[in-house]
């Protein structure tokens, strides 16, 4: 074989340029299809790229090889010379495309990636921020929810606890580190007796203890241990008045664990501390009155057998003086003995006594000792100020009995004074019983002396000169007559105060009843 | 924009005597071309080795796709090869006569003949080529076709 023949060549040449245009043709469609389908995908973007290059390939090589056959069979092979240039150019151009369109395509799909995987990030982001947003927005609405359930929750354990501050009628206060009042309940001011609780706050807890020990103790112990309870403590009130309260207390502790202040709770046992006292002397004085009762009941006979023997013996011996003087003594101390005996049975309250009691007007009683005793008092420079309710009614009483107690509180008045004072006797009626106050303008009782003053044979007077009896009788026979007989050494009440008086004893007497 | 027009005709005209598969005769032509295969299969070579590296997917469409580059590759080889064959063809060696039915290439038939005459059946690489190309498009838009109905 010397030549091949070049037509198989063009042939398959022909053939093969329409196949590839037919099938780039149908490459495009598939991309196009794709890109329309799928316009966010790079890969389907780069295909529709390549397939268009193919496409322009195709026609471009598929016109220039059948043109070419085509031209040379018709006989004009220089016009194939013209095209086959513009042909080969645009294969070329073609080939670089596809090329480029390559080599573009990882780093736009790269950056696509990226810019997508970005954008799924702040996508993310977005709704991560939506649901937090969303979350935030519930927690707000439950934490709003859950604030006013908690301030009205707060209100309510305020308000109850406001009502138990305000309304209790045991004392509640707080006070500072520095031991000063920073709060109190209207029940402490009353005790206090203050009339507004800013008069209060901001004074220290220390002037009001009436006693520098008690409220020492009562430091020592709240710092020691913290708390402090049923204190007993005599507090000074702002009127001078005493009142005993029981105080149970904390300190305060801040959240470093430093005292912050205390807070406690007082509790006024004045009263119930009074009647203990009186019950206890009440008791007291039951006890002396049957020792005294037995006493002069035992010594009464043979008192009166040395003062019958005695007085029979001076009948007997009146010839001889100086026996009968003797005997005279005997008598007269026997008297004297008669006439302890006899207080001391007025003490204890002899039953023999009632026999002397009917209806009486106290005035009566009062005018009558006060006339008996003027003029000596006169002497003494001392003023009697009766201030008598005439409308006074009878109160059932022994009245020598009465004038016996009014004389010795008379007596004892004039002692205090000494010269120069004034007595102011009252007499008024106050509810079921009649009232009979007798004060004096003298020196006042010394509290240590007080709670002894009723005890029989206490006196503060010089020996030989009272046998300490008078206060002893005097509360006998009004507790006889179903009363009482308190002192009050200073007085409290104003119309006492305004004249000076330093010691007011207080009758009180039932009314209209056989006692 | 006539004068372009006019510029443009001429230029196409004037251009010297190009072959495609075909021979480019004046020197720029054929380096350009060449250069403009070599970036063909550089871009080929790139874009198989990135889908390697980085494995877009998997499936038939993807194998279609990879078989139609691999064969692009084959056909820019092969064209390469005959474009250079051509320009050591002795000029003698062919007869162009006017019927293009007889047109021969003359022996003596060397290897390097042989080769030239057979690679110049450059076609039977390109169409099968295209053909994968239709196929792994034709497949992705079917996938993905049933993939958006299926959502």
């Amino acid at each position: 074989m010397e030549s091949l023949p070049l037509y198989p060549v063009y042939s398959v040449d022909f053939l093969g340029s329409f196949l590839m245009l037919l099938l780039s043709l149908g490459a495009f469609r598939y991309s196009l299809e794709l890109k329309r389908h799928f316009p966010q995908s790079v890969l389907f973007m780069y295909l529709f790229g390549l397939s268009s290059a193919f496409v322009a390939l195709s026609i471009s090589r598929s016109i220039g090889h059948m043109l070419r056959f085509i031209f040379i069979y018709a006989g004009v092979p220089h016009w194939w010379q013209d095209l086959a240039p513009v042909s080969g150019s645009l294969n070329s151009i073609c080939f670089v495309s596809v090329a480029v369109l390559t080599f573009v395509y990882p780093s736009v799909r790269k950056i696509i990636h990226r810019v997508r995987a970005d954008a799924e990030q702040l996508k993310r982001a977005k709704e991560e921020l939506e649901a937090a947003n969303l979350k935030l927005q519930e927690l707000y609405h439950t934490l709003e929810e859950k604030v006013e359930q908690r301030t009205r929750e707060l209100l309510a354990s305020e308000q109850k606890f406001r009502r138990l501050f305000e309304n209790s009628g045991e004392v509640i206060f707080f006070c500072d580190a520095g031991g000063r009042i920073s709060d109190i309940n209207p029940s402490g001011v009353k005790l206090l007796g203050f009339s507004r609780k800013e008069e209060i706050i901001g004074r220290p807890m220390r002037d009001f203890f009436a006693d520098e020990d008690s409220w020492r103790r009562y430091v020592e112990t709240l710092c020691k241990k913290g708390f402090i309870k049923d204190f007993e403590a005599r507090l000074r009130s702002h009127d001078g008045g005493e009142r005993y309260v029981i105080i149970t207390a904390n300190t305060i502790e801040g959240e470093e664990g430093c005292k912050r202040g205390y807070e406690g709770i007082a509790k006024d046992i004045t009263n119930y501390r009074k009647m203990t006292e009186k019950l206890i002397y009440s008791e007291k004085m039951a006890s002396l009155g049957q020792l005294a009762a037995g006493v002069a009941h035992e010594i009464n006979t043979p008192l009166g057998i040395i003062l019958g023997y005695a007085q029979l013996l001076k009948k007997e011996f009146k010839d001889h003086p100086e026996l009968a003087e003797e005997l005279a003594i005997i008598e007269s101390q026997a008297e004297v003995c008669k006439k302890i005996v006899s207080d001391l049975l007025s003490f204890a309250r002899s039953s023999e006594n009632i026999r002397g009691k009917k209806f009486i007007n106290l005035n009566d009683c009062v005018i009558q000792t006060v006339d008996m005793i003027r003029h000596t008092f006169e002497m003494d420079d001392i003023d009697l100020k009766l201030h008598l309710d005439p409308e006074l009614p009878e109160i059932y009483a022994d009245d020598d009995r009465i004038r016996q107690v009014i004389l010795n509180l008379l007596n004892n008045s004039r002692d205090a004074i000494g010269k120069g004072g004034e007595i102011h006797i009252w007499t008024f009626v106050s509810g079921e019983q009649v009232i009979i106050e007798i004060g004096d303008t003298g020196c006042g009782i010394p509290p240590e002396i007080k709670d002894r003053i009723f005890d029989p044979f206490f006196t503060t007077k010089p020996p030989r000169q009272g046998t300490g009896l008078g206060l002893s009788v005097s509360y006998g026979i009004i507790e006889d007559h179903g009363g009482t007989i308190e002192v009050y050494s200073p007085p409290k009440e104003e119309k006492h105060l305004k004249y000076g008086l330093k010691t007011v004893f207080v009758i009180r007497l039932p009314l209209g009843s056989h006692a | 924009m006539q004068r372009i027009l006019i510029t443009l005709f001429i230029f196409f005209l004037e251009v010297s005597k190009v072959w495609a598969v075909q021979v480019h005769g004046p020197p720029e032509g054929f380096y350009s071309h060449i250069l403009a295969h070599i970036l063909f299969t550089i871009s080929i070579l790139f874009i198989l080795y990135f889908s390697r590296r980085h494995p877009m997917g998997a499936g038939k469409a993807w194998l279609y796709f990879r078989i139609s580059l691999i064969l692009f590759l084959l056909w820019n080889l092969d064209t390469m090869m005959v474009h250079f064959l051509d320009l050591r063809l002795p000029e003698e060696a062919l007869y162009l006569s006017p019927n293009p039915f007889e047109h021969k290439l003359y022996g003596p038939l060397t290897f390097e003949r042989w080769v030239y005459y057979i690679g110049r059946f450059d076609h039977l690489i390109c169409v099968p080529a295209m053909w994968f190309m239709v196929q792994s498009l034709r497949t992705f838009y079917r996938e993905f076709k049933e993939q958006k109905v299926r959502n």
